[in-house]
């Protein structure tokens, strides 16, 4: 488990169907599609969009979505939304939900599809392969033919994994050998001492170069040359079947046999078949059980005896050799792992996200989309110091503080939703944020912050210094201080988080899901505006000429992107005297089913340059 | 009163333990003295700047051509003292309360030796390893990965002590030695 607290993002192919980002600056942007609308009292004021039906039945609707084709309103549909709002939440407990969330350093981003992209959705390419220790290049020829381990000098120790050092078996004190050390040479770990000398036989080498070479002719175990035999053995194979399919004439019956019975149904080794080319597809010794000979397994244990459990070798020592050996006197140095060097594409869109410097002393990128540099990343901080992250108090209020730092040039705008009570538990969990809609400055020089300061109305964004709506968030009016944003430096802002769990019982040692750890899911949308390129357009096919506001020669649009995250924040502890159950001094919102009238959302007010249609 | 002592972790008005130093060992600045018990060092050995000895408890012995390095803490056990051999390198940030440490034994970095343990000739003891109590260490023994043992048949032994001395005199030419801070 990880330690508290942490926040991870969840990548969007976590749903089904692509999330779409939509860049439309002549469309008002509504929550209509926000994970529940009851919770934040917004009436489904716009455009439904053809994947409503489609996200109900995937339980989803995390994406605000704009197709300009699709300006049929089907309000209906939108009340029967309504009541699966439950659905549309995010459960950071549903099992499918953990394939999909990842910390924010593990994101990468792709422009193209502006669109978060998780380990699962990339590709990866091998670049390069090296040795870690010798760093040297190892073509992929090489790889395919003499297999992924170093073929130079890196050998390491097969008792603590440790590099190994080549050093003289006879130490010359004097200084006349210090130049030129002469053989024979031992491996030698300079870290729990083990040489080759140990062994049994001692290996000893004669020259202090090329390794690999000569510690082959040294020790040879009968697995790797049953291994050799079987790779000749299919190499053969191979060779007569491809002769038996371009030449033979009796070829495409034979095909065409495979796949329409003729025996074929068992799939087994071909036995039953008949026709040339058949007769020897499996080695048959392979599938023969190893035969074991009493006297062999008699001297191991005799041996064990002798020398005792300390001369035996560990499982792990064991698994990392392949001829599986018992005593310690029988580890054989094992050669470096090579390792690669990856770029990632883009799944949907095959553009590289990652490409690192191929040569391999480099540790430069040459693309490197990583989504810190993209999404706006959440931090969360106690408030109170006096909350212990691992034992929160059940029926207290706790108060968080979560930053919303803007990697962008661009300034922002966030909401931030989260369902009033967190889903996929029975003890659920009471969240309120205090300022759920706020602007987030842009990330500018630091030097800009100092400038800035100096010139005090312009410098703050609009949307701050706004009271929240009146309606939806009309209880807080009687308090404006805490329904404004606690803090706003020049790239992030911070607001409170209210979080009240409930009593819970302790089910860590008798259930597998943990019912105390509270995590709090939070959907996130990001607006701004953002130059964009025209040549991008193409694909949005027939829209209507864009942000008339802007007008100038840098063309501005509309920028919108949500996803949803998960907020670790702690595990409730048990319940504290003279804490009790009692309804939050800050209500939540309006009652389910109250009528409310449709509301100027706060990013339509704060948003002049969006023309709304009616 | 002792001689003041700049920069000493201990407290600076605490009288200095009675110190008997070779001439040809380098203390260097800022070693922490506490105790009252004798503490003895041999010829030709490097003290780091921070290490602490105290002989509160007994007294302390260091053989010659040692080292022991910053943030060491030596502490003798119990009356009969700490008693280390010759060519012993101890690794910064060690906590050592053993009894016994044997000849051209090689303790790495934050190792921790139990109280009144007892580690053997030409041992060595890989980085963060810990010793238990009263624990004995034959010779020859290597403490690897998670406190695992092993015999050393390497026969290194000559080779590391030489390379010792080479380590030695090039750190004598590294750290000035503020030998007569420590006399009375």
């Amino acid at each position: 488990m990880s330690s508290f607290p942490y926040i991870h993002i969840s990548c969007p192919c976590h749903d089904d169907r692509p999330q779409t980002l939509t860049i439309d600056s002549a469309r008002p942007i509504s929550p209509s599609k926000s994970p529940s609308k009851r919770d934040f009292n917004f009436l489904p004021t716009a455009p439904i969009t053809p994947t409503k039906g489609r996200s109900l039945l995937a339980g989803f609707t995390p994406s605000v979505s704009f197709d300009a084709g699709n300006l049929n309103l089907d309000l209906d549909d939108d009340e029967e939304l309504t009541d699966e709002d439950d659905d549309n939440n995010f459960d950071p407990r549903d099992p499918r939900s953990a394939f999909s969330l990842f910390p924010i350093e593990n994101l990468l981003y792709c422009e193209d599809c502006h669109q978060i992209r998780c380990p699962r959705c990339v590709q990866d390419e091998i670049v390069c392969w090296y040795c870690p220790s010798c760093l040297f290049e190892v073509p992929s020829s090489t790889v395919k033919s003499d297999g992924n381990r170093c073929t130079r000098n890196c050998y390491l120790c097969p008792v603590c994994t440790a590099l190994l050092a080549i050093v003289p078996v006879h130490h010359s004190s004097g200084h006349s050998g210090s130049d030129h050390p002469t053989g024979p040479f031992n491996l030698f770990c300079s870290h729990c001492h083990w040489t080759t000398s140990d062994l049994t036989p001692p290996i000893q080498l004669e020259k202090p170069t090329s390794i690999s070479a000569q510690l082959s002719k040294l020790t040879h175990s009968p697995q790797e040359s049953e291994f050799i035999r079987l790779k000749q053995h299919y190499a053969q194979q191979l060779g007569n079947a491809q002769e038996d399919f371009t030449n033979s004439p009796a070829a495409l019956t034979r095909l065409m046999g495979l796949y329409t019975g003729l025996g074929s149904g068992s799939g087994g080794h071909g036995g039953s078949r008949k026709g040339r080319g058949v007769k020897k597809l499996e080695m048959k010794e392979v599938d023969r059980p190893r035969e074991v000979s009493e006297d062999q397994e008699l001297d191991i244990i005799e041996r064990m005896a002798l020398e005792g459990l300390d001369a035996t070798t560990t499982a792990k020592q064991r698994l990392t050799q392949p001829h599986d050996p018992r005593f310690l006197s029988d580890l054989t140095p094992t050669a470096v792992l090579l390792r690669t060097k990856r770029s990632k594409r883009c799944r949907a869109c095959r553009h590289i996200l990652v490409k690192p410097e191929s040569k391999v002393q480099t540790t430069r990128f040459r693309i490197r989309l990583v989504a810190l540099n993209y999404i706006p990343s959440l931090t969360i901080k106690r408030l109170d110091s006096s909350i212990t992250w691992n034992n929160l108090t059940p029926h207290k209020t706790h108060r968080f503080l979560l930053t919303v730092t803007n990697p962008l040039f661009d300034p922002i705008s966030v909401s931030l939703l989260t369902p009033r009570r967190t889903p996929g538990t029975a003890f659920a969990s009471r969240v309120t944020i205090l300022c759920p809609e706020f602007d987030v400055g842009a990330n500018t020089d630091v030097w800009d912050d100092a400038l800035m300061s100096t010139k005090p109305a312009a410098a703050i964004p609009s949307g701050v210094a706004t009271p929240p709506v009146a309606g939806s968030f009309n209880s807080f009016s009687k308090d404006p201080k805490m329904s404004t944003v606690y803090e706003q430096k020049r790239n992030y802002t911070s607001v409170v988080i209210e979080v009240v769990p409930p009593e819970i019982p302790d089910t860590r040692e008798t259930r597998i899901r943990d019912e105390r750890l509270l995590e709090i899911p939070i959907y996130v949308r990001v607006e701004f505006e953002a130059e964009v390129d025209r040549d991008d357009e193409e694909g949005g096919g027939g829209k209507p000429s864009h942000s008339g506001a802007s007008g100038g020669a840098v063309q501005r649009e509309r920028v919108e992107y949500s996803y949803w995250c998960v907020v670790g924040v702690g595990r409730v502890g048990d319940v504290v005297e003279g804490v009790v159950a009692s309804e939050p001094n800050t209500p939540v919102r309006t009652p389910v089913g109250t009528p409310v009238k449709a509301p100027r959302t706060p990013a339509a007010m704060r948003t002049p340059l969006r023309q709304v249609r009616s | 009163m002792g001689p003041k002592r700049s920069g000493t972790s201990s407290a600076s008005s605490a009288p200095l333990p009675p110190l008997s130093i070779d001439p040809t060992t380098i203390l260097s600045d800022a070693i922490s003295f506490s105790g009252a018990y004798p503490i003895t060092i041999g010829a030709n050995c490097i003290l780091h700047p921070r290490c602490k000895l105290n002989s509160t408890e007994g007294p302390i012995v260091i053989g010659s051509n040692c080292i022991i390095s910053e943030r060491t803490q030596l502490i003798a056990p119990d009356i009969d003292g700490l008693v280390l051999g010759n060519y012993v390198h101890v690794e910064v940030n060690c906590h050592i309360q053993a009894a016994r440490i044997g000849d051209a034994t090689s303790i790495e970095v934050g190792t921790k030796l139990g109280k009144g343990s007892c580690i053997g000739d030409n041992c060595t003891l890989s980085p963060l390893s810990t010793i238990l109590d009263v624990d004995v260490l034959p010779a020859f023994t290597v403490v690897y990965g998670e406190n695992q043992r092993r015999v050393d048949t390497s026969a290194t032994a000559v080779a590391r002590n030489e390379t010792m001395l080479a380590h030695i005199d090039c750190l004598k030419k590294l750290i000035p030695n503020k030998s007569e801070k420590y006399a009375r």
